[in-house]
């Protein structure tokens, strides 16, 4: 069954829930018609304002007629409405004018999807309160004209319209645009059932001392309300607080229907609204920090994969390089040895007597064998002599550069970074780069061993001073330290703790620092950790 | 030198003395080149055997030899010695038609199958190239009617359609046949055809 409205064919699934929305609308009326003023449809707060805005938000413009209709249906039905059809019959008409205007508004703002930031939250709520306050003008107006409504009486209902409206809106609409994500929230919820539970009791409890209490028909206890309302929001975000406001809104309408103790219409309204308010703009708050703080997680995790990554990268092409570079060198001589020897094989078996070329042969052969171990000899000179540039250096200044550049890493690791550098230190004759890649050696390391115990005793101190004519600089942890069978081969190459390690740090550190006149111990930290003694001769200038 | 030699070269001296050390010990002859200019300059086409190359040599590499040595159209097998994990240069070798590779430090026995194997190739190459020479030398002698006879001959037709297309008896036919056999020195119709395929003539099948 279809129906042509004139613009576009309305299908089953559609009509039927436009059937369930103009029902929801009626229900909802219905619920909420408590203390209406002269039967003119002004309760202390309007869901079905929320409902329809949400609705035409979601489903767009060709949802009007639907609206105006829902409207039309609730008067006469919830308000008996039949004396003055005419009247009846253009105020639906203006109210879901109004709202189409209201959300057309709100789309071009781009607030029709999930409230992502404090802002957008902000420009709902203005954008909201401005048009409930028009749409209630021209209703009163409408009213006023028809001269159902005495003007004596305008002044007091327009604002419970007003307030009416913008507070079902307020709770209802970000809600049913969420709506779309209740599978997540369900799920959320599920993990976190205890809590939930714990805070929805706190909300009846609030709500029974805000009426049971309350001994009189004045609203003097309702300040607990907002207690609920803001654990939930800090905890739950902007879904969880708008739900508490829902159901904190249901308490006082329930509440409400007692005579006895029925509060004054516009102090339950302003409350009913100041809730509203605080729990949407707390909640988007919540939501829009949480959501910054995942951002900074993530590009964090990003950030170390990729360092990660990289040095691994570094690694594999240096280590790469320097293998291809060896087998190329290593190549000649022993193709040539293995081939003499071959050679004298055959010619010490092949014949009864000794071959004259034998000897020769086994003389090159010899030649080949010393000429491999040269491209040994040779590589390791050129690491042994790569002694780097000798300058005048301030170990105090690359102290405090490397502090600062392991600044952020620090404060990840939750570790305190204790600098004590002697102001009077002499500069000291070494190659700066050296000196550096040393230090950020050791600082990394001391980081790695912090880590390993509890935050609170995470120290590392950085000490330079001048001890017997040498600088003498101690980078000290607090770490667990390090095992005996560890810490006495220490400085050997592949000699690692570390399940991604080289165990090349330490290796090359004292190579570099002995390369300069330098030396590189270990002791026992007074930290409890790892002590490295880096001492370094005096720059004598005038030598 | 048209006895089968293995060509060396390699930048390194001691490592081509002491290949074409071994390789002359174990009974195949060689001589060495410092460069692949040096090998180039002094080039006989009638040279047979292998080359036997390093693929990292200052100047013109391996593998530049290699398409050196297809643009002149010289046809010795190329193996090439590779150092250990050179696995790209040495795909590239072996695209480009080199007939094996050997791995520095090198296996004897190793080297000297690839070796002995790079020379059969030759020869074989070199054998079918004379014999291919001598057919054509031979097929140059016929008579133009004695040729028409070879191709019909060569696609399978029958005497009498050798007759009919030529326009002479089938009695004459027999007379060229015979004739262009003893000339092609064949004794059977499969010898004729095989002839007629080495000479790049059409034939049947």
């Amino acid at each position: 069954m279809t129906v042509n409205t004139g613009y576009q064919r309305w299908n089953r699934r559609e009509l039927a829930a436009a059937v369930a929305y103009v029902a929801a609308f009626v229900v909802l009326d219905w619920t909420s018609y408590v203390q209406p003023v002269l039967k003119l449809g002004i309760t202390p707060w309007n869901p079905q304002a929320g409902l329809t805005l949400a609705v035409l938000l979601l489903f767009g413009a060709r949802w009007l007629p639907i609206t105006a209709l829902a409207v039309l249906v609730s008067e006469v039905l919830v308000r008996h409405e039949s004396s003055a059809s005419g009247l009846v019959l253009g105020y639906a008409i203006w109210v879901a004018a109004g709202y189409g205007g209201l959300a057309t508004v709100l789309r071009r703002r781009g607030l029709d999807t999930a409230l992502r930031d404090s802002h957008s939250a902000v420009e709902f709520a203005g954008i909201t309160a401005a048009g409930t306050l028009v749409i209630a003008a021209g209703y009163g107006a409408l009213f006023v004209a028809a001269g159902l409504l005495a003007r004596a009486h305008s002044p007091n209902s327009l604002p419970s319209l007003w307030i009416g409206d913008f507070t079902g809106i307020l709770t209802l609409t970000p809600l049913l645009i969420y709506g779309q994500q209740w599978r997540t929230a369900v799920q959320v919820l599920r993990s976190r059932s205890w809590e939930a539970a714990a805070q929805f009791t706190a909300l009846l409890l609030t709500l029974w001392i805000a009426f049971g209490l309350s001994a009189t028909d004045q609203l003097h206890l309702f300040y607990p309300l907002f207690v609920p309302v803001i654990w939930i929001a800090l905890r739950w975000g902007v879904v969880g607080s708008i739900l508490s406001t829902l159901i904190i809104q249901v308490g006082l309408i329930v509440g409400a229907q007692e005579e006895s103790h029925a509060p004054p219409l516009l102090d339950l309204q302003f409350l009913m609204l100041t809730l509203s308010l605080t729990a949407l703009l707390l909640g988007v708050v919540v939501t829009e920090r949480a959501a910054a703080a995942t951002d900074r997680q993530r590009a964090e995790a990003r950030l170390r994969e990729r360092d990660t990554a990289l040095a691994r990268a570094m690694r594999f092409a240096v280590a790469g390089e320097l293998a291809s570079a060896l087998a190329h060198e290593l190549n000649q001589p022993i193709t040539a040895l293995v081939s003499y020897l071959r050679a004298s094989e055959i010619l010490a078996t092949s014949s009864a007597r000794v071959d004259e070329r034998l000897e020769g042969t086994l003389k090159k052969a010899v030649q080949e064998a010393i000429r491999a171990s040269d491209v040994l000899r040779r590589l390791r000179n050129f690491y042994q002599g790569n002694a780097g540039k000798h300058r005048p250096v301030n170990v105090g200044n690359l102290c405090e550069a490397a502090s600062v550049s392991f600044r952020d890493r620090l404060q990840r690791a939750d570790a305190r970074l204790v600098r004590r550098v002697d102001a009077s230190l002499p500069d000291v004759s070494a190659d700066t780069t050296h000196i550096e890649i040393v230090l950020h050696n050791l600082l990394s390391n001391a980081i790695d061993a912090v880590a390993q115990v509890p935050a609170a005793g995470r120290v590392i101190e950085v000490e330079a001073r001048l001890v017997g004519g040498e600088v003498t600089l101690r980078v000290e942890d607090s770490g667990p330290g390090l095992a005996p069978e560890i810490a006495e081969r220490l400085f050997e190459p592949f000699m690692t703790s570390k399940p991604d390690g080289m165990g090349l740090g330490l290796a090359i550190s004292r190579s570099l620092i002995r390369a300069g006149g330098g030396e590189l111990s270990f002791e026992k930290s007074r930290h409890g950790g790892a002590a490295f003694i880096i001492r370094l001769p005096v720059e004598r200038l005038h030598e | 030198m048209s006895d089968p030699t293995v060509f060396i070269v390699d930048d390194d001296a001691p490592v081509r003395d002491a290949l074409s050390l071994l390789i002359s010990l174990k009974g195949l002859r060689a001589a060495v080149f410092a460069s692949a200019d040096d090998f180039l300059k002094v080039y006989d086409p009638a040279w047979r055997g292998c080359l036997l190359t390093d693929l990292q040599m200052p100047g013109i590499g391996g593998l530049e030899l290699q398409s050196i040595l297809q643009q002149r159209n010289i046809q010795l097998p190329v193996v090439v010695l590779t150092a250990h994990g050179d696995v790209l240069n040495t795909r590239m070798a072996l695209k480009n038609g080199a007939v094996d590779f050997l791995e520095k430090p090198v296996d004897d026995d190793v080297l000297v199958d690839v070796l002995q194997n790079a020379i059969r190739i030759d020869a074989e190459r070199h054998q079918s190239q004379t014999e291919q020479r001598h057919i054509a030398a031979r097929i140059e002698r016929l008579t133009p009617r004695e040729r028409d006879v070879l191709e019909l001959l060569a696609q399978g037709s029958q005497h009498r359609e050798i007759a009919e297309r030529l326009l002479i008896s089938p009695r004459t036919v027999e007379v060229y046949k015979a004739r262009m056999m003893e000339k092609l020195q064949c004794r059977t119709l499969a010898d004729v055809i095989r002839v007629a395929a080495a000479a790049d003539l059409p034939t049947r099948g």
